[in-house]
């Protein structure tokens, strides 16, 4: 069996490239994406510990059910800001969008 | 007694319905300006009756206290923290009721007056406003349990003074006079808050009595020198010398006539001035066993009341008469306090409340009706000068006017007769030279007093006269050249400005009578003027038995057929007959000076010219005082500044420009871009967890 | 297990007042459906007649016996009902600045009541939620509707731009909050009810391991995020600025109070065996708090960022009375919220008022306002003053209850520090305040010398003005006349369980028996009952 430590480092690396994926990216649906890998880290943390340390009850994979379900909606109110800002302002680059600053 | 019970329960409606009054105009006059100007009639009538149940509700009061209803206090708390307690409320004993009665009725008249007064005023309602506010904030100083709440009340009442002296903003006068009476009233207040705040830390209370009790403990035992328990006192004496215009902190009553007469009767003669008696009253408990502070608030009173007098035989103007007199009679009230005839000078206060609210509503009448012949400007229709012979024209205002006089001249049976001559006597059981400055004031007074009467109302109407009319203007040209200097107002433009408003100006060749309205109320006041003093003549003393110390117990009332018996003629008619004498002395002078010109005041005037001018340039106080306080923190300030630039301010401006150049520049952080605002946070993230987790 | 064992044992009508707030939503929703464009003139008050509603239904759970329910997801003890109803009161604020605000941008009404509504709801449960997946789903309730909201401006591209920043740093600050959790979960052996977490965490008896202390310092990147700390702020003036002001006046005092509600419940119930790290980091938040708040809210030029910067600060101020866990200090937090959502709420109303007016939101435009407008300068000075603390405005008291319960509990340092920069705040609040009444009428500023007559009767403004008035009114005399308010917030500490034991804690800190240990059996009896 893989132990438990593996998991914790997938999800970990996973959650660092999220981070700079979100940090880097210049293409708005990029950032949205890398927002979903940080949620998905966060899923296998807790799938593992479920897994390992909970499997009678299971609540860490109820949890995970509402996370998918919460960034799902998470990711269609971004997907939808981004549209509007498209009408907007014709782009989707994030260095465009410093109208708000100082 | 079942039916007083809520009377007392809500006993504090009386001062939150003038407030509510206010409260309510005021919003209305904020949100719909020009709406609420135009409801004239309206708010006045809404505002006056809200006075008048004040006043219904503080006459039922008045009635159970002297039925014998013992103290309410009603007081819950405001703030608390550990033994840390504030309590606010209210408590209705005999003083309060008086005061409120006193408060209520004047006010009352005086808002009824005002609507003659100020029929064609464009600030009417914002006058009602103010006055409402007022009267709310006395009542609710009137009634308060403890020093705190006093001192709330006390700027409260010092504020509606200096929006009211100030209410013809757009005159020069009017708004340097409130500033005065702010700064002067400023150095009172903050020795009373000084010594308020030094009494609380030693005796940890704001309790009238508890103070006095453990303030006099204190001083037994030692934990506490008598000079320091004085310097307290002192300080807290501050207050009611600058509010009561006590000298040397008088200066701003005269100068607060230019305000609305309306004002000057209800603020600066009947309530508000009156406001530090009544503090040293309450306050009492703490006073008395001070000897030191009595005596100085003695002769603080005594002083105050012959340089008040002294002042008011040369005034022209017949307000600043009115004021310096007002000034005067305080003093005696404060002498009366000082030499502990406590009765003696709330009753004072009482009297003089009605017939100097009587007086200036007279004067404003006086003013008004002269207003017709020599248009609005205060400097002709206020001066003396130019009235005379307005008994014909005006026989109601003459008559109350003739009233005032004689009550505060101290001519028996009038109000004023009774308590001048109470305090008179205590005195001199106390001090027979406060005593003799005390009478021969007396005198100063009925002597000034008929000089007014007399020039107002007697005689010949002298108001058309255009040379006389010149010459005070030239007067006052030449004293604003004087004392204002190059640059403050070109005096040319003054006499255009002057010359241009006589021309449109269609004047009445006489003056008449003012509208019901006006004269009403002065009829109402003359009542009291006359009979008041009868409930605490000599002989039973019903005011004395009402109104005495809290510490002091007072034997039963004689009936009157006893009373009279047993009185000691001699010792009264001495004291009476004496203060009744020197009063007639000075009226007979006026009479022969003013009324039959027998003797010429100027041939006086010029032969004792130093003590002339000495009394008609106020005792030069204001010179001095522009010269030391004004003139010298001016020095002192520019020699300051010098240092304050290089030193201080740099410092300070630095600490500010440090401030501000560290905004702007952690400003730009703010870079609007929402991936470095990730990035800062996930590094916050992990510079928290490596600072704790190495901690 | 027959269904009635079953409803009581979730002793579901503890969130009575969210099932008011879903009702009112669904009437509005479908209402908005049936009658289109007309239900704009009902469906306004139907959401204040259902948010007061659940007011009501707050009040009446005031005390009651048995605040756990849905096995013990949900706490409804006094504390949380002092939060749900300060998130309440805050909506039911918002909803008539909002009225004339969205009709004039020419979008729903309905929809953005409805998406406030939401938001609300979310807030609500957060602030009585009792463990991590109802947390979370809480969370993100509020958070999406947020975005929604913030976003509401379709057309204006500063909307848009705000919405996508708040969109983009809020999730990825929930990202970490819920990475937190996870850890929590893992480190506690699989457990989801705060008090079994920190049961285990006590149990296991490790002295401050440092897993532990990540888990701490991520969930409290979530909580910062939601308060608005310094260096979690950043968002707060870009989305200030470009939201639609009654969604900003939403968010700086029902959002922010849900942050707190979360702070408190999540670090006193989890957190014991770190506790010294959790104050220590609070520590710092506030005093950056305070400090750049207050120091970058004097280079503003606009209102909305400068009150946003203001927020960022009184946060600060807020976050002493939690950093010194004295039952003062808690009780004078809940005080300075409900404080704060007078003056706060007060101060918007002024600024949407006269973004109405004029357009203009710059700080600058509001020079010789008092000659056009008294009224709305009276307002917005008191408001401010009360911000900035003068006396004997509400801000005053609040201020002096926080630092006056910081000092008792020797928190000196965060006290000179709340002292010196409310000092520095006290500038910047009274430069609009002396903008406003600038006599000189070339002073004037063109805004205001083309400011429309001042009308009251337009459609939607009653209700602003009567808002108006009382959150002014609340402000003015919610100082002088503290003293029930002072007893709601006091009560609401000392009838909460949860943090007498905390409090205990922190007065006997050498005590060797766990505060969990004491008060777990009274909860869980309180669950088996």
């Amino acid at each position: 069996m893989i132990p438990l430590e593996f998991y914790l480092l997938l999800a970990a690396a996973l959650f660092c490239i999220g981070i700079y994926g979100l940090v880097t990216s210049r293409n708005v649906i990029r950032v949205l994406m890398s927002i979903e890998l940080l949620l998905n880290a966060v899923n296998i943390n807790l799938m593992a510990f479920s897994n390992y340390l909970d499997p009678a009850t299971a609540t860490g994979q109820v949890f995970t059910v509402f996370v998918i379900s919460i960034a799902a909606a998470e990711a269609a109110v971004g997907l939808a800001i981004v549209l509007a800002i498209y009408r907007n302002r014709d782009t989707v680059d994030m260095e465009e969008f410093n109208l708000l600053k100082w | 007694m079942e039916l007083i019970e809520p009377i007392y329960q809500y006993a504090w409606l009386v001062p939150v319905l003038p407030l509510v009054g206010a409260a309510i105009v005021g919003t209305g006059l904020i949100s719909y300006s020009q709406t609420t100007s135009t409801l004239r009639r309206p708010s006045a009538v809404f505002i006056v009756s809200l006075t008048g149940a004040a006043m219904v509700l503080s006459f039922l009061l008045f009635f159970s206290q002297v039925q014998g209803h013992e103290v309410y206090t009603r007081t819950f708390e405001w703030a608390s923290a550990g033994d840390f307690k504030l309590t606010m409320g209210y408590t209705i004993d005999h003083l309060a009721a008086l005061m409120l009665v006193i408060v209520t009725t004047v006010a009352f008249l005086v808002m009824v007056y005002t609507d003659g007064y100020m029929a064609h005023d464009p600030g009417y309602v914002r006058f009602y406003a103010y006055l409402s506010l007022f009267s709310s904030s006395m009542l609710g100083l009137v009634i308060s349990p403890n020093l705190l709440q006093i001192y709330v009340f006390w700027e409260l009442v010092g504020m509606c003074s200096y929006l009211l002296i100030g209410f013809w903003y757009g005159r020069d006068g009017a708004a340097d006079a409130c500033q005065k009476a702010f700064i002067t009233n400023r150095v009172g207040d903050f020795g009373l808050l000084l010594g308020m705040l030094a009494l609380f830390w030693a005796t940890g209370s704001f309790e009238f009595d508890v103070m006095g009790e453990r303030l006099t403990a204190l001083v037994e035992n030692g934990s506490l020198t008598a000079g320091v328990a004085t310097i307290f006192a002192v300080l807290i004496f501050l207050g009611p010398m600058a509010k009561s215009a006590q000298f040397p902190l008088h200066v701003w009553l005269p100068d607060a006539m230019e305000g609305p007469t309306p004002i000057s009767a209800l603020i600066h003669a009947a309530t508000m001035v009156a406001a530090g008696i009544f503090l040293v009253a309450r306050m009492f408990p703490v006073f008395e066993d001070l000897p030191t502070v009595m005596t100085a608030i003695a002769w603080v009173g005594c002083f105050t009341a012959f340089m008040g007098a002294s002042i008011a035989i040369t005034q022209n103007d017949i307000k600043k008469g009115l004021a310096y007199s007002t000034m005067s009679q305080l003093g005696y009230m404060m002498l009366a306090m000082g030499v502990g005839a406590y009765g003696a000078g709330l009753f004072h206060l009482m009297t003089h409340a009605y017939f100097k609210a009587m007086l200036f509503l007279c004067s404003g009448s006086v003013i008004h009706g002269m207003e017709e012949v020599v248009g609005h400007d205060p400097l002709l229709a206020q001066d003396m000068r130019l009235m005379g012979g307005l008994r014909k024209y005006m026989p109601i205002t003459s008559a109350t006017f003739l009233v005032g006089t004689l009550a505060i001249c101290g001519i028996p049976p009038f109000a004023g007769f009774w308590s001048k001559d109470e305090i008179l006597g205590s005195t001199f059981a106390v001090s027979p030279v406060l005593w003799a400055i005390g009478w021969l004031t007396a005198g100063i007074t009925a002597f000034y007093m008929f000089r007014m009467y007399f020039s107002t109302f007697e005689g010949e109407f002298r108001g058309t006269n255009k040379e006389i009319q010149t010459q005070l203007k030239r007067e006052q040209l030449m004293a604003m050249g004087a004392s204002l200097g190059p640059g403050a107002m070109n005096p040319q433009e003054l006499t255009l400005d002057a010359e241009a408003e006589h021309g449109e100006d269609h004047h009445a060749a006489t003056p008449h009578e003012s509208p019901i309205s006006m004269t009403l109320p002065l009829v109402a006041l003359a009542v009291p003027s006359v009979l008041i003093g009868l409930v605490g003549t000599p002989f039973v003393n019903y005011f004395e038995a009402f109104i005495h110390p809290p510490s002091e117990e007072v034997e039963a009332l004689l009936p009157w057929s006893e009373a009279f018996a047993e009185f000691e003629w001699s010792e009264f008619i001495l004291m009476a007959g004496s203060s009744v004498g020197i009063g007639l002395i000075g009226i007979s002078l006026a009479i022969l000076m003013y009324a039959q010109k027998k003797i010429d005041p100027a041939a006086i005037a010029n032969q004792i010219k130093p003590l002339y001018q000495l009394s008609k340039n106020k005792w030069y106080i204001d010179e001095i005082y522009d010269a030391v306080f004004v003139k010298g923190c001016r020095g002192l300030a520019k020699q300051t500044l010098t240092m304050d630039v290089r030193i201080v301010d740099g410092i300070v401006n630095l600490a500010g420009f440090v401030t501000l150049v560290t905004g702007e520049g952690l400003k730009y952080l703010e870079n609007g871009r929402a991936q470095f605002y990730a990035l800062i946070v996930f590094g916050a993230v992990l510079g928290l967890v490596l600072v704790s987790g190495i901690t | 297990m027959d269904f009635t064992n079953l409803a009581s044992q979730l002793n579901a009508g503890i969130i009575l007042p969210e099932g008011i707030v879903v009702a009112t939503l669904l009437v509005v929703l479908v209402g908005d459906l049936i009658a289109g464009r007309a239900s704009t003139r009902w469906t306004p008050y139907a959401t204040m007649a259902g948010l007061s509603l659940a007011i009501v239904a707050l009040i009446y759970q005031w005390d009651t016996a048995t605040p756990l329910s849905f096995l013990g997801s949900f706490m409804g003890d006094d504390l949380s009902i002092v939060f749900r109803g300060i998130i309440v009161l805050s909506a039911i604020a918002t909803v008539p600045m909002s009225i004339r605000y969205i009709e004039q941008s020419g979008t729903s009404l309905a929809e953005f009541l409805v998406i406030m509504m939401t938001a609300t709801l979310g807030g609500m449960f957060l602030s009585g939620a009792n463990d991590l997946v109802t947390i979370f789903v809480a969370l993100e309730t509020l958070s999406i509707s947020s975005y929604l909201l913030t976003g509401y401006m379709k057309r204006d591209p500063r909307s848009n731009e705000a919405a996508l920043k708040y969109l983009l740093i809020g999730a990825a600050s929930s990202a970490i909050f819920l990475y937190g959790m996870s850890l929590l979960y893992g480190l506690s052996g699989g457990k989801m009810k705060l008090l079994e977490i920190s049961q285990s965490f006590v149990a296991a008896d490790s002295d401050a391991p440092i897993g532990i202390i990540v888990a701490l310092v991520f969930v409290i990147a979530g909580i910062a995020f939601k308060i608005a700390a310094v260096p979690f702020h950043q968002w707060t003036p870009d989305v200030y600025e470009g939201s639609p002001t009654p969604v900003v006046a939403f968010l700086s005092v029902g959002s922010k109070t849900a942050g707190f509600a979360l702070a408190i419940r999540l670090l006193v119930a989890v957190f014991p065996v770190v506790s010294e790290q959790w104050h220590f980091v609070f520590t710092a938040l506030a005093i950056l708090s305070m400090v750049l708040g207050n120091v970058v809210a004097l280079a503003q030029t606009s209102m909305k960022r400068l009150l946003a910067y203001s927020s960022i600060a009184q946060a600060g101020f807020l976050m002493i009375g939690l950093v010194v866990g004295t039952e003062a200090g808690y009780s004078s937090m809940i005080f300075y919220l409900l404080i704060y959502l007078f003056m706060n709420l007060g101060g918007f109303t002024c600024v949407i008022l006269f973004s109405l007016r004029t357009g203009t939101d710059q700080i600058s435009e509001y020079s010789g306002l008092y000659q056009k407008d008294p009224l709305l300068t009276l307002c917005l000075s008191i408001c401010l003053l009360s911000l900035g603390g003068i006396p004997p405005l509400a801000g005053f008291f609040g201020k002096l209850y926080i630092f006056w319960a910081g000092w008792q509990a020797g928190a000196y340092g965060l006290v000179l520090v709340g002292l010196v920069t409310s000092v520095i705040s006290i500038y910047y609040y009274i430069r609009v305040v002396k903008m406003m009444v600038v006599k000189e009428p070339q002073e004037m500023s063109d805004a205001i010398s083309n400011y429309p007559e001042v009308r009251w009767d337009l459609p939607g403004l009653r209700p602003l003005q009567v808002s108006l008035i009382l959150a002014v009114v609340a402000t003015s005399l919610a100082g002088i006349l503290s003293n029930p308010l002072f007893t709601l917030a006091n009560n609401s500490v000392s009838h909460t369980p949860l943090l007498q034991a905390a409090i205990d804690q922190q007065q006997a800190p050498k005590a060797v028996v766990p505060p969990v240990a004491t008060i777990a059996p009274a909860v869980t009896s309180v669950a088996q009952r």
